[in-house]
């Protein structure tokens, strides 16, 4: 600063500091900033990428060249997807630039990045609320050149009009099996043994699994954890558990809540309200793991692995974390069913899943990132899936003969008998530019069941008429003004039996 | 460091200062006259484009239906506002904020004095150590606090519970219960910054002139007397000014609330700038419209908090003539 | 804690020599006693990051980990790339202090001396946008620095860091640069120095203590900067600083609580480290916010 020559700098101050940092970062940072000067080329800046607005929903272009970007959630999958991105340029495809986020902020990440013309190649939609095709109008997706090889490669059935595909043009496909569910019963072998009770037969119906907790407490390890602090979790174990209590509906996909013979929300039937107070019963009863109100489901499962409590209500992604992160634990790990109020088999509906990877409308390498999609319906990557134990691979095959885990393959045993195709409304027309239109409503069902465990919410069943009504308000004014064919009618299913797989022709009404 | 004629921070405002009227003077400004905007210019430049056209390009998108996933964007005039007023859980953020600033700031304000004359003794051993350690958690970035903070805080395996344990007293659910949340960020928060309010107060102790003091003993005066006599009326005009700092300073807790409870449990600790933040980005559907308008209505009530300060530092300013 | 307890012990000058002294030891050792609550969280992070998954949560108050795992630092200075975050906070920190300094510094000195139009016009701006805290904003500030085509990188966060507020900075430059006598001045203008000659020269150097204040401030709050890098590092994890890089350690399914602590160790030590040397600056320059 004492440079007197400092004036003609002080003019251009920005450029000044640019050009330093960016000297700097030269001669000090080599790779990590090196990348940083290219920023603006590497992902989706592709000159002539879809605009965003333009209604042209024909996607990106070809011709690109660099690498492909890639970003999903999947952490469990790592190892996989590097394999697989090597076996892509093994056979002379780009390399492929991997980004694993944190499922929230690969959202915002992904709202970001689309609105500065810089989404990735591929992407997974963590985080995003708004439906596919709502999405897929603004111009946010590509469609797949080879739709037809992919279409025969996935199980029948699974790719829907409205969900995967749009204008009969393919845009994605899932790789993971709509037959699963999160609210397996986990348990250690060695806290229920030290209980009195036989490991080898978990707690079935809802009054076993107080009685187990309650002897596993008594034994001084605490009955019960449960990851109050994600609600959205919450709320899908209660879902879950209403409709093994009766609940005329599915979860999942924008149907959550409703019930699908009328399309009514009823988040207010006696089912959700008894899964609601049976889960609370253990708060009631002294059963729950007392940290249980500021864990989410991550230190949830670490807190329970490490000893906490007996019983851990989790998705089939468990004993992948439990092999990865805390083996001690692995041998100790035992699977049972989502108990059910008579302790019968549960029987669980859910709407088929939706894609797992899109390629984006600003690529310039679309055809590439299909080709590379390809991979992943192959035989080699759903083995890898099982081998991954994350959510099941649409083959459920793949599992048996795999290395997984043998509570995974239970686990997955159990989904192939337990859950049901339930028909998804979002397949009709119109129903997701309603969704979309209704924005959020709060207190939502996660935050009601927090709520009532805090104790913030005294009666439960007023809270969830409320939100019924709220939801029922919102969808009117959202049908209202999207107009069209769509209405209430759209959600209903009247002909459907729940506990049976819907066929994909009754979508058309 | 003049403390008598250098003025306050915004003071400013105020009659020009040192505008000297002799005509030379006024020769060479004006002949440096390109000086001053091009001195101003860097200034004008990053201030304007980083802070003064956001602030107007948020009142534009308060009028707006943009979930920012989209690039369609409706006009809807003041619905947003109308929407958020309405909103229970907005005034809830709002109260939620309040309250943590009026138990806080004086928190914050009072502990750091305390602790400050206790370090101010001239006698006191080991004062690096001490004044090092209570520094330690400014500078530590918020995003390990909040999560070392969790740990601590557990109800079951925490320390502070188990310390409690030991005094035979039942765990405490502190981050878990609505009664207890908000009051553990509190006292959080107020674990992170008390040092640089600590050094405030060490650095406006430092101004009382020790013949003062002296001068009090000799006539005999006590401790407490000399404390409450000479100590406390020249600390005043201070307290004005540390209390300003540290508002400023408590208003901007996203990141430990974020970190530490994240709003919950049922929105207990869901302050304004979390409310925000989970409209414009956490939530599963943005609403960028709604969010910048719950942002505008907060920059007005800021506004006029600013406002006040200005009317208190006038305030302080006339008490620290009086006192001299 | 301390709140409660300190102000039952006043530092009293006392009458007589004996209870000076207790008085003078109850108060060291109650300090000793807050201190320690104090930098315990610090105890526990340290001890964390030597533990293994499992062991963090089962030891309880044990802060000595059974076999220490330096693994953990090895996972979080390589595979998790703190080195590489560590690099980032340190650029973007030494460069936004460096453009608030100078352009704070200039801004203060002009409206501290020089009386021209608009001038009322700016110093009202300020003060009544003194209070906008950054984050509201960030949308427009993302649509800005996208614009520019700085998104994603270092320069747009270092830009956009000392473009965002440090209204407090100008008004302290102004407050100091009012105070210095008029006949310095005069003497460098006989000198036939310059305008420009007689800030760098004359002005600046004679607020050291101004811009050791700003320098102290702008750093502790760079330093912890999280909202605006958080967002400003989204489509490029590389770039994150270690505020932000904490959340590399939060996977779908699992966290990796030791790396994490690991890697808050990493990125205390340097601050501490330059907090310990530069104590005396530190102090100062805060104090400097309150005395001026």
């Amino acid at each position: 600063m004492t440079d007197n020559r400092f004036p003609a700098r002080a003019a251009a101050v920005l450029p000044t500091r640019r050009q330093l940092l960016a000297g700097a970062g030269g001669v000090a940072a080599g790779a990590v900033l090196a990348a940083c000067s290219t920023a603006p080329s590497g992902g989706g800046g592709g000159p002539s990428g879809g605009q965003p607005g333009t209604g042209a929903t024909g996607g990106g272009t070809t011709g690109g060249t660099g690498p492909l970007t890639w970003w999903d959630q999947f952490a469990p999958l790592q190892d996989l997807q590097k394999a697989t991105f090597q076996r892509f340029a093994g056979q002379g495809g780009p390399q492929v630039e991997y980004t694993v986020y944190n499922p929230n902020e690969q959202g915002q990440a992904l709202q970001l990045a689309f609105s500065s013309q810089q989404l990735p190649d591929v992407f997974s939609l963590a985080g995003v609320g708004v439906p596919p095709s709502v999405l897929m109008n603004q111009g946010w997706f590509s469609p797949l050149a080879n739709g037809e090889e992919l279409r025969s490669a996935v199980p029948e059935g699974t790719l829907i009009e409205g969900l995967h595909s749009f204008d009969d043009q393919l845009y994605s496909f899932p790789i993971f099996s709509t037959r699963q569910y999160d609210g397996l019963l986990w348990y250690s072998r060695s806290a229920v043994e030290a209980a009195g009770l036989d490991p080898d037969t978990p707690p079935a119906s809802w009054d076993d699994l107080r009685a187990a907790a309650r002897a596993v407490q008594d034994s001084g390890t605490s009955g019960l954890l449960l990851p109050l602090q994600f609600g959205e979790r919450m709320a899908t174990f209660v879902l879950e558990l209403a409709q093994a209590a009766g609940f005329p509906g599915a979860t999942q996909g924008g149907s959550n809540g409703v019930d699908l013979s009328t399309g009514e929300y009823a988040y207010h039937h006696d089912s959700v309200v008894s899964a609601i107070e049976f889960l609370l019963s253990f708060q009631t009863d002294g059963l729950l793991f007392p940290a249980s109100s500021s864990l989410d489901a991550r230190a949830g499962r670490a807190r329970w692995a490490a000893g906490g409590a007996a019983f851990f209500l989790d998705g089939p992604y468990c004993p992948g974390v439990v092999v990865r992160d805390f083996a001690a634990f692995a041998d100790q790990l035992a699977v049972g069913a989502l108990p059910t109020p008579d302790g019968s088999a549960p029987v669980l509906n859910r709407t088929p899943v939706g894609g797992t990877f899109w390629v984006s409308g600003q690529s310039d390498q679309v055809d590439q990132a299909a080709e590379l999609l390809a991979l992943l319906v192959g035989e080699e990557y759903q083995a890898g899936l099982a081998e991954a134990m994350d959510q099941p691979p649409f083959d459920l095959a793949a599992v048996a003969g795999s290395g997984a885990h043998p509570t995974y393959k239970r686990a997955v045993e159990m989904f192939g008998e337990q859950v049901f195709v339930a028909p998804a409304p979002q397949a009709r027309p119109g129903v997701t530019d309603v969704e979309a239109a209704m924005g959020t409503v709060e207190p939502g069902l996660g935050a009601i069941v927090q709520g009532a465990f805090s104790g913030q919410v005294s009666d439960v069943r007023g809270a969830l008429r409320e939100l019924s009504d709220k939801l029922t308000a919102a969808r009117e004014k959202a049908v209202a003004e999207v107009g069209g064919d769509v209405s209430v009618e759209s959600w209903a299913f009247p002909e459907w039996q729940p506990g049976t797989d819907f066929d994909v022709s009754g979508y058309a009404r | 460091m003049s403390t008598t004629t250098a003025p306050l921070p915004t003071a400013a405002a105020g009659p020009t200062p040192g505008a000297d009227p002799a005509s030379r003077h006024r020769a060479r400004q004006h002949a440096a006259r390109w000086w001053i905007y091009l001195f101003l210019l860097p200034t004008a430049v990053l201030y304007g484009a980083y802070t003064l056209w956001p602030v107007l390009a948020s009142w534009w998108y308060s009028l707006l239906s943009w979930s920012g996933f989209e690039s369609e964007k409706t006009f809807v005039g003041l619905q947003n506002y109308a929407d958020v007023l309405a909103d229970p859980l907005f005034l809830n953020s709002f109260k939620l904020t309040l309250l943590f600033m009026v138990v806080t700031v004086p928190l914050r304000v009072f502990a750091a004095l305390a602790l400050a004359v206790l370090l101010n003794h001239p006698r006191l051993p080991l004062q690096r150590l001490f004044r090092t350690a209570f520094f330690l958690p400014v500078v530590t970035t918020t995003a390990i606090v909040g999560v070392v903070m969790q740990f601590i805080f557990d109800p079951a395996s925490g320390p502070v519970n188990l310390a409690l344990g030991g005094l035979g007293i039942p765990p405490v659910d502190w981050l878990g219960s609505p009664e207890t949340a908000l009051w553990t960020v509190m006292v959080v928060h107020t674990w992170k910054w008390l040092g640089v309010t600590m050094i405030y107060w060490l650095a406006a102790l430092q101004t009382i002139p020790r013949e003062l003091v002296e001068a009090a003993q000799v006539d005999g005066a006590d401790a407490r007397r000399t404390f409450t006599s000479i100590t406390l009326p020249l600390m005043v005009p201070f307290l004005v000014i540390i209390t300003l700092l540290t508002v400023e300073q408590n208003l901007q807790v996203f990141d430990l609330m974020l970190t530490m409870t994240g709003g919950g449990p049922f929105f207990a600790t869901e302050v304004i700038e979390l409310y925000i933040y989970r409209w414009a980005f956490a939530s599963s559907v943005p609403q960028l419209g709604f969010a910048s308008a719950a942002a505008v209505v907060l920059g007005l009530v800021l506004l006029v908090i600013g406002v006040g300060q200005l009317l208190g530092i006038r305030a302080a300013r006339r008490l620290a003539g009086g006192g001299r | 804690m301390s709140a409660a307890a300190a102000p039952d012990v006043p530092v009293r000058p006392p009458r007589r020599r004996s209870p000076r002294r207790l008085r003078l030891w109850l108060a060291t050792v109650l300090l000793l006693a807050v201190a320690a609550v104090w930098v315990y969280p610090f105890a526990w992070v340290v001890s964390a990051s030597l533990k293994d998954q499992l062991e963090v949560f089962t030891a309880g108050l044990d802060l000595v980990p059974e076999s220490p795992q330096w693994g953990n630092y090895a996972r979080a200075w390589v595979d998790a790339d703190f080195a590489g975050y560590m690099l980032n906070t340190v650029l973007v920190t030494v460069g936004t202090v460096a453009v608030v300094v100078i352009r704070c510094a200039m801004a203060g000195y002009v409206l501290a001396r020089y009386d021209f139009l608009g001038r009322k016009a700016v110093l009202l701006v300020l003060v009544v946008t003194l209070f906008v805290p950054a984050g509201y904003t960030i949308i427009p500030v993302v649509e800005l620095t996208q614009q520019l085509g700085l998104l994603n990188s270092l320069t747009g966060m270092v830009v956009a860091l000392s473009g965002g507020g440090h209204v407090a900075a100008v008004l302290l430059y102004m407050g100091y640069f009012r105070g210095i006598p008029r006949e310095l001045e005069e003497a460098a203008v006989i000198d036939r120095a310059g305008f420009f000659t007689i800030f760098t020269r004359v002005m600046l150097p004679l607020a050291g203590p101004v811009t050791a204040t700003v320098v102290v401030l702008t750093f502790l709050a760079t330093w912890n900067a999280f909202f605006l890098p958080l967002v400003f590092t989204f489509s490029r994890p590389e770039l994150r600083t270690l505020s932000v890089g904490m959340q590399a350690f939060v996977g779908q399914n699992s966290v990796d609580w030791p790396g994490m602590a690991a890697a808050g160790t990493i990125s205390l030590l340097p601050i501490v480290a330059l907090f310990l040397v530069l104590q005396r600056y530190f102090f100062d320059g805060i104090a400097g916010a309150v005395k001026s």
